[in-house]
């Protein structure tokens, strides 16, 4: 399956070259978890983020057996702090 | 020690300069900054009188460790009734004015009255006297600043003032040191206008002391290793607080075209990677980074705009490098206005720093009226012929320098988005809690930033609370209470410390403590950090209750309560503040009006 992943602000240098606008298109064996991706990223097991798929955020504790679909559009947004 | 054991006393009106010794009870039970420029408030006027009366007092305060060398030690607050909200104002500023009233000896100058005439105040250690402003009286903070340092022939010297903006009241000025950092919010310099105090010049040679060096100098050493070696600081540097923007986008949580949606069409062109890009004429918007005193992050955006932009194109006076856009910058002068022209919204910055005001305050008011001449209230009449549209980047710097000149329409704007909305007849178009505007968070995606919001003593804020874990993690307003109550506590203390809280996530309270504990007389456990924090929030809160604020005022506007959110990840959502509320004042040990039972008066010995 394939999925769309936006990695959001700093996160974007875990990114393939050539990645525009923070976007990668993932391909993904089907029943792939959350933390499956996370992992296929590249990105830190326990990075600290906010992970939505289609707009719906997914809490932490669901990381490890929320499975994706195919056409999936995941964004991985970094912790939120003051501004 | 940390303390300086000196407060500075100055009457306005009648010109007496006292320096008394600090009270070292209050100082162990408030610790500094915040929480003992509030308890000298407190004890020291009556919370009823006017913002702009002469009986209101405004104080400076710096914490114990304020120009020590600790890391992000430049940090001083500003502690009166705020002139935009008619409660408790604590706005807290870096850059290096601080250090310097510390290095004068003082941790504490405490305001008076209203001069005669307009005046400044200078102070060279024990050197204290108050000058004629009548050369200064209409110029730019940026002017004043330029004159202080040349007529006193003192280019070291460190200079808080106001700007016309503060001299004619508008709601919503602040206090700005070193050109372009500032106590921004509340109205905090309206209330120094209004005691026609132009500018505070000092310079300060007597040095910081504290308790117990050796054991200080290991401690800073490991909390400054922590901060230089740490991803969040490098980040912080790279991209500054603007950073925020991307995430709030994707998150949904982004207040755009006043708060009537949570996401913008524009944010490429004002985010970050916008700010580094270079455009058509080879102009990047971003210079450099820039700390203030003693920091190890330097999260601070030195910009300028592009020569051939509208704004300045005939204006070589904006050609220089100033303060760049920060989130709440960009915010409040992008999304919530609806426009996407990055050197507009830096030029506009540039007005807030050289005449003085709050960009947060002054985009949400902009927005409002935005919203008023789209709804045909308020007419190109009233606008002295602007098109106040949504995205209209023209009609965002127009007012910005209207505003700041207080001219035309700008006098309006400058009533805050409250008094504006309310001189319209639509009070409920003012997104604003306690009079002040919001910050760039929608507390529909962010329910626990919502009661934050809503309970905050000062108003609408993002600075007195950290919910976000919790907020990234649940959009229902379930388990907010409990981390809102300790995150407003554990703020408490680190605003009374002198230290910044953007080191938060590197550092731990524990961390916070540690230089405290070293700095500082007493045994400063981390419980007592947090009883601390507390007994300063009920403190504010007290100040509020006595000045005539119920439960009413903890609240938000309608359009947050019951107009959903329309995408992002909390699409459909409205904030659950009804369920916060009462859970919030029950781990407060408050009663269910909101007001300090008398078992946690006794408790916090207040």
């Amino acid at each position: 399956m394939q999925l769309t992943v936006k990695l959001v602000g700093p996160l974007s240098r875990y990114l393939p070259s050539g990645s525009e606008g923070g976007i990668t298109r993932v391909e993904a064996e089907a029943g792939m978890t959350v933390s499956g991706l996370v992992k296929k990223l590249g990105l830190p097991e326990d990075i600290k983020c906010m992970i939505s798929i289609n707009d719906d955020l997914v809490p932490i504790g669901e990381r490890q057996s929320r499975t994706l679909s195919d056409s999936d559009s995941v964004k991985i947004i970094p912790p939120l702090k003051g501004g | 020690m940390g303390w300086q054991r000196k407060v500075l006393r100055v009457n306005l009106t009648d010109g007496n300069v006292q320096v008394e010794p600090l009270n070292m009870e209050w100082a162990q039970q408030y610790l500094g900054e915040r929480g003992l420029g509030t308890k000298y408030l407190y004890e020291n006027m009556d919370p009823t009188v006017d913002a702009l009366d002469p009986a209101n007092v405004l104080i400076f305060a710096t914490g114990p460790l304020t120009g020590t060398m600790a890391s992000t030690s430049g940090r001083y607050a500003v502690i009166t009734k705020g002139a935009l909200t008619d409660a408790i104002a604590c706005s807290n500023s870096g850059g290096k004015f601080g250090a310097e009233l510390k290095f004068a000896g003082y941790d504490l100058l405490i305001l008076e009255g209203r001069a005669p005439e307009p005046s400044y105040l200078k102070i060279y250690d024990d050197d204290v006297e108050i000058v004629s402003a009548e050369p200064i009286w209409g110029k730019t903070v940026w002017e004043t600043e330029d004159y202080l340092k040349s007529h006193h022939q003192d280019p070291l010297m460190k200079v808080a003032s106001i700007g016309v903006a503060g001299e004619n009241c508008v709601r919503y000025a602040c206090v700005v040191n070193d050109l372009h950092r500032a106590a921004g919010r509340s109205g905090v310099g309206a209330v120094m206008g209004s005691k026609n105090l132009k500018a505070i010049a000092v310079r300060g040679t007597v040095g910081v002391q504290v308790d117990n060096p050796k054991k200080f100098m290991e401690v800073v050493r490991e909390t400054h290793s922590k901060l230089a070696s740490s991803a969040d600081v490098k980040e912080l540097a790279a991209y500054g607080t603007n950073a925020m923007i991307d995430m709030m986008q994707e998150f949904g949580g982004l207040p755009t075209r006043n708060f009537k949606e949570v996401q913008f069409e524009g944010v490429d062109n004002i985010n970050p990677s916008a700010m580094t890009r270079v455009n058509e004429h080879g102009h990047k918007n971003l210079l450099t980074n820039k700390a203030c005193f003693g920091c190890t992050i330097a999260c601070g955006r030195i910009s300028h705009i592009d020569k051939e932009h509208f704004t300045i194109k005939n204006r070589p006076e904006y050609w220089h490098a100033s303060g760049g856009l920060e989130y709440e910058t960009a915010f409040a002068f992008g999304p919530d206005c609806g426009i996407d022209d990055i050197d507009a919204l830096t030029f506009a910055g540039f007005m807030m720093n050289e005449h003085g005001m709050d960009p947060i305050s002054f985009g949400g008011t902009l927005a409002a009226a935005m919203e008023l001449y789209e709804m045909g209230v308020i007419t190109d009449e009233d606008t002295d012929g602007v098109a106040l549209n949504f995205g209209n980047p023209e009609a965002l710097t127009a007012m910005a320098e209207k505003t700041g000149k207080f001219e035309g329409f700008g006098q309006i704007l400058g009533l805050g988005s409250k008094r504006l909305c309310e001189k319209y007849g639509h009070p409920e178009l003012s997104m604003t809690v306690k009079g002040q505007e919001f910050a760039g968070y929608d507390s529909r995606a962010l329910q626990g930033m919502g009661l934050g919001y809503a309970t905050s003593s000062r108003g609408a804020c993002h600075m007195k609370h950290d919910v976000f874990g919790p907020d990234m993690e649940d959009q229902t307003g379930e388990g907010k209470a409990v981390p809102c109550k300790k995150s407003q506590d554990k703020i408490s203390i680190i605003d009374s410390t002198g230290l910044c809280w953007f080191t938060l996530g590197t550092w731990g309270i524990k961390d916070f403590q540690a230089q405290v504990d070293a700095a500082c007389e007493g045994d400063w456990t981390v419980e007592r950090m947090f009883e601390t924090g507390e007994r300063i929030w009920n403190l504010e809160r007290q100040f509020n209750l006595a000045a005539g604020l119920t439960k009413a005022d903890d609240s938000l506007p309608e359009r947050l309560l019951k107009e959903p959110a329309k995408s992002g990840t909390a699409k459909g959502k409205i904030n659950e503040l009804d369920r916060m509320l009462p859970e919030y004042y029950e781990v407060r040990g408050w009663d269910s009006d909101g007001i300090p039972t008398a078992e946690t008066i006794e408790r916090l010995g207040l």
